[in-house]
């Protein structure tokens, strides 16, 4: 399926009384502001089917990719959806749809996944600040120290704990507000990197 | 202690002054993986274990700030510190207890003295926390000897024998005779009762899992003074390939020591060959990856046979295709299929940089373990396999890498 194809099925499913915008196999809502909420279509590899995501995406986390860890696949994690079975490739696209809440219930649906035994640096760097996003300031610091712990792995696993100390630091230093200007400057840094519109009014990212 | 029936247990251990397990995890083998620690003054970064489990007696070869390095003995013979990349030798007696460190430069430290059932009774004992018997010592003092912990302090593990069935000793270290016997796997028969280690090879298959072995036969000073492939290769860059003088791994051809030197971060790779399918990992759910892998080797049999002969890369991509919707009718929650990954981020397909594996197991942020398929001559390399796991998701770029073939 290419892009046009995917914009021509995706468009007349999105319901009337929002704002939608197109990129590639990416559909998403507008406003955007630290969460990106959509619909992405991701062809196979191997044949023609496409898996569906609903996006969720926390933009507060630099990043030159659409990042999908947050994301969920329609049908599971292993269920395509061809253009020749029209129906079944509707109704996931519906799914994921009626399935994006909005951006305040994005974050508490990323809090949701917070495991603080996980090894995993990244899921406690964006639970952390998510946190901080809900004013959770204190289990922000907790989260944040997590994910800059252990030993370096890889040269992105350091920009992960620099980005965590620092935000760290901002939130001793300078309390909440100062650290979530930083995030908010991530944002704006992530939907450029996109090439993001943020408003219905918008171009692109400011 | 809880009993390893879960991957997540809560332990909590107070014993003096030393700090308190507040958390553990444990893998499908019942093997620890992390541990956290408090003390009054706070907790602990979370500590990682990752484990040769292809031994008999799985042996801990990373925790978060050392990689160890096993030649002939309980003990590891070298501790490699994963951020500074600083080289100690480990000097151990005849029971395998570790009594001082050398440096590479020949240095011998001060020496770490024990009483008989495991205190140390003078010297150092910080430098690392492989001690008594050789065995990994957590900071609580208790010493993790795979199925069980042992307290010095009591001389008695903390929790019953899983074979106290046959030994009818629930508590007892070497059937008390820590003199000449040790317990590495925390399942030794009453001295006396046991089948006795054969000294002159430890690491034989022959040799009972569940064993006391009465002393470690070879102190591994000389061996470090050695100029052997182990000791060579080491000095040059960190990478070290296993020998063939353990039997108990002869099928395992590399084993690298990879990246300690290029990303600070030490990796594992082993190839076992001849069979359906090659396990690329020491993994921290081995059990479990190769019970998938021989559930997606049937899946891709299954799917070359609907899809009948053929050759080339539209064959190829007609079996992908058929195995892909062979998973899908599994209906397995815990298996995605085509799943790329970048810098720790599971991403969309053709990313610039990205890997894709075929088939993940469990959630795709915290995968357990990656599949392959291979339908042609191709295989996996070790230097794909390093290319890989780079890119995945953080704390969980050990995690077995395995080829699938029908």
């Amino acid at each position: 399926m290419k892009a046009a194809e995917w914009k021509r099925v995706v468009r007349p499913l999105l319901p009337a009384d929002g704002s939608w915008e197109f990129r590639g196999f990416l559909c998403y809502r507008l406003p955007v502001h630290r969460v990106l909420l959509g619909v992405l279509g991701e062809g196979s590899g191997f044949d023609k089917g496409v898996y569906i995501w609903r996006v969720v995406m926390p933009l507060f986390v630099p990043s030159e990719n659409v990042v999908l860890s947050w994301s969920k696949r329609i049908g599971g994690g292993s269920r395509k959806f061809y253009k020749f079975d029209e129906d079944a490739l509707a109704t996931a696209i519906v799914a994921a749809i009626e399935g994006l809440r909005s951006e305040d219930d994005a974050l508490v649906e990323i809090l949701s996944r917070a495991d603080t035994a996980s090894p995993n640096r990244r899921l406690h760097e964006v639970i952390g600040y998510a946190q901080l996003l809900q004013g959770d300031a204190s289990g922000a610091q907790e989260s944040l120290i997590r994910a800059a712990a252990g030993v370096v792995e890889t040269p992105w696993a350091q920009e992960i704990i620099d980005r965590a100390r620092l935000i760290s630091r901002l939130l001793d230093e300078g309390g909440p507000d100062q650290a979530v200007v930083q995030l908010d400057r991530w944002c704006d840094q992530t939907a450029g990197a996109l090439g993001l519109r943020r408003s219905v009014g918008s171009n692109q990212s400011s | 202690m809880s009993n390893f029936t879960g991957k997540a247990t809560v332990a909590t251990y107070d014993k003096d002054e030393l700090p308190v397990m507040t958390n553990a995890t444990y893998n499908g083998a019942g093997l620890k993986t992390s541990a956290t620690f408090s003390t009054s003054s706070g907790t602990t970064p979370t500590n990682h274990y990752l484990y040769n489990q292809i031994s008999s007696i799985p042996s801990i070869i990373t925790d978060s700030t050392n990689a160890y390095i096993y030649n002939n003995s309980t003990a590891p013979f070298e501790q490699v510190n994963r951020t500074t990349g600083t080289i100690t030798y480990l000097i151990t007696d005849a029971t395998g207890s570790v009594r001082a460190v050398m440096s590479k430069d020949g240095q011998i430290e001060p020496t770490t003295n024990y009483d008989a059932y495991g205190n140390t009774t003078g010297g150092l004992s910080s430098y690392t926390p492989c001690g008594f018997s050789g065995s990994y010592q957590d900071p609580t003092g208790l010493i993790y000897l795979i199925n069980r912990y042992y307290d010095p302090v009591t001389g008695q593990f903390i929790s019953v024998d899983p074979l106290v069935a046959q030994t009818g000793q629930p508590y007892s270290y070497t059937g008390g005779d820590p003199v000449n016997a040790i317990d590495p796997s925390g399942m030794c028969n009453a001295q006396g009762n046991g089948e006795a280690w054969d000294l002159s090879n430890p690491w034989s298959p022959n040799n009972p899992i569940c064993c006391s072995v009465a002393k470690n036969p070879s102190s591994i000073t000389s061996r470090i003074l050695e100029t052997n492939p182990v000791v060579s290769a080491i000095y040059d860059g960190h990478l070290a390939y296993e020998s063939a003088q353990n039997p108990c791994s002869s099928n395992w051809t590399i084993a690298g020591y990879a990246g300690l030197s290029a990303i600070g971060a030490a990796s594992t790779v082993g190839v076992a060959l001849g069979g359906a399918s090659a396990l690329f990992g020491i993994s921290l759910d081995a059990e479990t990856a190769e019970s998938t892998s021989d559930l997606l080797s049937n899946l891709v049999s299954k799917a070359q046979a609907t899809v009948g002969e053929g050759s080339g890369a539209a064959y190829g991509t007609a079996v992908y295709s058929e195995f892909t919707a062979e998973i899908n009718a599994l209906g397995n929650s815990d298996l995605s299929t085509e799943v790329s990954y970048l810098n720790g981020e599971v991403i969309s397909y053709a990313t610039v940089g990205s890997v894709r594996f075929d088939v993940v197991e469990e959630n795709i942020f915290e995968p357990q373990a990656a599949y392959d398929l291979k339908t042609g001559s191709a295989t996996l390399t070790p230097a794909r396999i390093a290319q890989i796991q780079v890119n995945l998701p953080s704390g969980y770029q050990d995690i077995p890498v395995i080829e699938i073939r029908p």
